[in-house]
């Protein structure tokens, strides 16, 4: 029996994959009240996401991509300006595969639509529109554990 | 009568730019999707609404990845550790710092120097 897996009442799969959450961690004035471990493109070092689902995008901080020599598509770039806690911060939306990364079961790369803003000075963000709105998940704060899986269908 | 048609085609690619842009302002997601969907059929061969559908396309999963390693000895060490480098880009690997500096190059030069691999490594910025 593996204690990861959750099940619909037919007895077919909830989830595919669990995590651990990092919980009410400090930043500046605020906390990250739940962050996790995720990846951009293979290969490349674990961060920390603030998980939103009031957060319109994924944003990420230009200097990760930049020293982190992941090229994008500039062609593809949507200059806008998103308005959040911090300000007003310009940037550029873009297409990029993050990965969530499975302690158990089997990581989730996602193709997702991020703004990228080379000022913004939060951590990165994992927010609704292009990104979690295709990932069905649960957290039981009991355990600080994501249960997390592709939507059937 | 080509030249106008090119001007009027011109000017409606624009209008549904600046439609589509107007719906993002206001966080209108779904609406702008709906407009450029709408926009790349009148105008299929105008490459930058082609590039606003894309950008705006739902999320998309492209595939899955092996487990990777528990993460409890980063999440222990970032808690233990986490007024000790303001404003500092870290890079730690189990409950071991790596490296820190206020640059990320920097951070990643230190690691490969040290003979570590990126992909076991996580990076992440302090608050100042």
């Amino acid at each position: 029996m593996n204690n990861d897996r959750l099940f619909l009442a037919d007895g077919s799969p909830w989830n595919t994959a669990a995590t651990h959450l990092l919980i009410d961690y400090p930043y500046n004035s605020h906390n990250l009240l739940v962050a996790l471990r995720f990846t951009v493109v293979k290969e490349s070092p674990f961060l920390i996401g603030l998980l939103d689902t009031a957060a319109t995008w994924v944003i990420l901080p230009e200097s990760i991509l930049t020293s982190l020599q992941i090229a994008v598509d500039t062609s593809l770039s949507l200059k806008e300006k998103m308005s959040s806690r911090f300000g007003v911060y310009e940037g550029y939306l873009n297409r990029l595969p993050l990965n969530f990364i499975a302690e158990s079961g089997d990581s989730l790369q996602i193709e997702a639509t991020c703004f990228i803003s080379g000022d913004w000075p939060g951590p990165p963000v994992i927010g609704w529109k292009g990104c979690l709105e295709r990932i069905r998940f649960a957290i039981d704060p009991s355990l600080n554990r994501f249960y997390f899986g592709a939507l059937a269908g | 009568m080509a030249r106008i048609e090119t001007k009027k085609t011109a000017r409606g690619e624009k209008g549904w730019i600046r439609r589509i842009r107007q719906a993002l302002a206001q966080e209108h997601v779904e609406e702008a999707r709906r407009l450029a969907a709408q926009a790349v059929q009148e105008f299929p061969g105008s490459e930058s609404l082609q590039k606003l559908h894309h950008v705006l396309q739902p999320p998309r999963v492209i595939g899955t990845l092996p487990a990777g390693k528990p993460w409890d000895k980063e999440r222990a060490w970032l808690i233990k550790n986490s007024k000790s480098y303001p404003g500092m880009w870290v890079a730690i690997r189990e409950d071991h710092l790596i490296a820190a500096h206020s640059d990320l190059k920097t951070v990643l030069e230190t690691v490969q120097q040290n003979g570590f691999s990126l992909r076991d490594i996580l990076i992440h910025r302090f608050s100042k």
